[in-house]
């Protein structure tokens, strides 16, 4: 029933943001180009990368799919309880509903530019190999929901109580793109500094992404221990947030 | 439903709540608070939840639906409450009156069947439209529209009715007294007269997060209306505690009835009558008595003083009495008012050992003595 609930409310979301659009639904295609094809021209003519054997911009798209959908998930869950005041000071509804069904929203959106990203693989790199699918899809999509709702949860607590969250996640998530590799392979970053790059659940999982899609190398084992662990925590200090919360938030929405 | 849930809907006892902002904004400015609300409201009740603006309607009525949690006191409610607070709609403005139908009885958990509750709602013409483009009339009918079409034993309105055209307001009128005469309730809070007036018989008034009287809709409506002074602190009047003694009287004993009083400084008159219990229009006074007595000015404390009136109950026949008490000012305006229920046993019981003064089931109290009979009957010359 409750999933019933998130899912009415994530279709009403995406329907009313997208309602009086030109683009509508395919601006989440056409965005995530826009920036992949943006950071591209810029790497490619002023840094050159060697990323091989795929080419950058399909390289970069998947990192700025993966993360357009964290960042976007995050900052829509930020705002979304206090958007949902009305209802939430009328309906005794779980709070935790409201920042779940912007995150899905959020990944409603994504699956638009699926079939994309979909023909430019096997457009330029082939089939990928149904075993690294197999293995690294499902963990990249765990260590991306998991850390999504995490946060999304956290900041929505955050912000119901005090606005400043709201208005600096969107700067800090676009700070933090730059933490994560989505325009520079993980093996750039140095060897000192990978534990600290690899406790951004969002590192994994687009390193996971990429050696599921493009044969990409695949995270360590400890780098996946280590992110699992971290979105494990932000899962639960989340969603100990909210239950701790839920009352007392619909007096300050 | 058991028998307690059967003659009470809802039971509020010592319910006491503050909002205040998070920490380290607001300037530490004291939060709002409501403070001892105790009530309970029988099946087929219809109730006038009534106050000045901000004097805590909106947060009662937020805190009986479940949406925000009491810091103290008791709220128990049986059968499904259905909450309509708002009087805008819930959801996006983008989204169309279907969406929003829709979405409600998601939230709600009931199937609601859309095109009826837009028919009612006289919204065919807007249906697919945007709601940000509905007037607010029609915003508000999207807002209880959905709320009344689903299946309550308590309803809780805020407002939005005065803000409907007449036909839907008349309609949701017949709709809630159906309701009622089938066994639900209503509590309507607001400060539209011609809907209360038109739907409900009881009135709870609140002030400054004070429940200061729980009477019938007339007395409640002159009390919230009387003349008063803005800011005046002797308009803040709460009785706090009404002791019946002895709790068994014997025949032709004087009844003492002792009133625990907090009032800010002035003039007042105490006034103690011993009703019979009776339906619309019943309620007479059997006896009365009063006693004047005036409060010194305490700066901003208001210090409880405890005042004790006689009732000479002669001959009183067996039965069921109400001891009524009401706290006026100088020029008899009624402050507050309390009824609390009295029970006289039967004089075999009276023989045979301790029964004690008992309140009355709620759903027995009648509440219908109006304030012009009870100044008359009271037989009080301000």
């Amino acid at each position: 029933m409750v999933s019933r609930v998130v899912l009415r409310l994530a279709l009403d979301e995406r329907a009313a943001r997208l309602r009086q659009t030109l683009v509508g639904r395919y601006g989440a295609v056409g965005l995530p180009l826009l920036e992949s094809g943006a950071f591209t021209l810029v790497f490619t003519l002023f840094v050159r990368p060697r990323v091989a054997p795929v080419s950058y911009l399909l390289f970069v798209y998947v990192g700025v799919l993966a993360w357009r959908t964290f960042a976007r998930g995050v900052s829509a869950a930020a705002g979304s309880l206090v958007r949902a005041a009305p209802v939430l000071r009328q309906v005794p509804l779980r709070a935790a509903v409201v920042p779940t069904s912007a995150v899905l929203a959020a990944f409603l959106d994504a699956g638009i530019a699926l079939p994309l990203l979909a023909v430019g693989v096997v457009a330029l790199r082939g089939w990928p190999e149904l075993a690294a699918l197999a293995l690294w899809l499902p963990i990249a999509l765990a260590l991306q929901i998991a850390a999504t709702l995490g946060l999304g949860w956290l900041v929505a607590v955050g912000n119901a109580f005090y606005r400043d969250v709201g208005l600096a996640i969107g700067p800090l998530l676009y700070i933090l793109m730059f933490a994560a590799p989505v325009v520079y392979p993980t093996s750039v970053v140095p060897l000192p500094l990978r534990p600290l790059f690899l406790a951004n659940p969002m590192a994994a999982a687009i390193d996971a992404y990429r050696a599921a899609l493009l044969g990409g190398v695949p995270p360590s084992l400890e780098a996946v221990g280590f992110a699992s662990l971290v979105a494990l925590v932000l899962l639960g200090a989340g969603w100990a947030a909210l239950r701790l919360c839920d009352p007392r938030l619909r007096e300050v929405l | 439903m058991s028998p307690a849930a059967r003659s009470t809907l809802l039971q509020v006892r010592a319910l006491a709540t503050t909002l205040r902002p998070p920490l380290g904004l607001g300037g530490g400015a004291p939060g709002f608070g409501l403070k001892d609300i105790s009530f309970s409201v029988a099946p087929g009740a219809t109730v006038l939840l009534l106050g000045q603006n901000g004097a805590g309607k909106t947060t009662l009525l937020r805190l009986l639906a479940g949406v925000y949690r009491p810091q103290g006191g008791v709220i128990s409610a049986h059968g499904r409450v259905g909450p309509v607070i708002g009087w805008t709609p819930l959801f996006s403005a983008e989204l169309t009156p279907r969406e929003h139908v829709r979405a409600y009885g998601m939230v709600a958990g009931v199937a609601l069947d859309v095109d009826d509750v837009i028919h009612r709602a006289g919204l065919d013409a807007v249906a697919q439209r945007p709601v940000r483009l509905l007037s607010a009339g029609e915003q508000a009918r999207l807002a209880l529209a959905p709320g009344l079409a689903v299946p309550a034993d308590l309803y809780l309105l805020d407002e939005g009715l005065s803000l409907c055209d007449p036909a839907y307001r008349a309609a949701a009128i017949a709709f809630l007294r159906r309701r009622a005469d089938e066994g639900a309730a209503v509590i309507l809070a607001g400060q539209d007269l011609l809907c209360a007036r038109a739907l409900c018989s009881r009135g709870l008034l609140l002030e400054r997060g004070r429940l200061i009287a729980d009477t019938d809709l007339d007395t409640a409506i002159a009390v919230f209306t009387a003349p008063s002074a803005e800011g005046d602190p002797t308009r803040t009047v709460v009785i706090e505690s009404v002791e019946v003694q002895p709790v068994i009287p014997g025949a032709g004993e004087r009844i003492d009835v002792r009133c625990r009083v907090r009032t800010g400084p002035g003039a007042f008159a105490l006034l103690v009558a011993l009703k019979r219990p009776g339906g619309p229009g019943g309620g007479a006074v059997l006896f009365s008595s009063r006693c004047i007595f005036s409060q010194e000015d305490h700066g901003d404390t208001r210090p409880a003083r405890t005042l004790e009136v006689g009732i000479p109950a002669s001959a009183l026949p067996q039965g069921r009495y109400q001891i009524a008490v009401a706290v006026t000012d100088s020029r008899g305006v009624p402050l507050a008012i309390r009824e609390d229920a009295a029970f006289i046993p039967e004089p075999q019981t009276l023989r045979d050992g301790p029964s004690p003064l008992s309140p009355l089931p709620d759903s027995s109290i009648s509440l219908s003595t109006s304030a012009t009979s009870v100044a008359r009957s009271w037989d009080f010359d301000p």
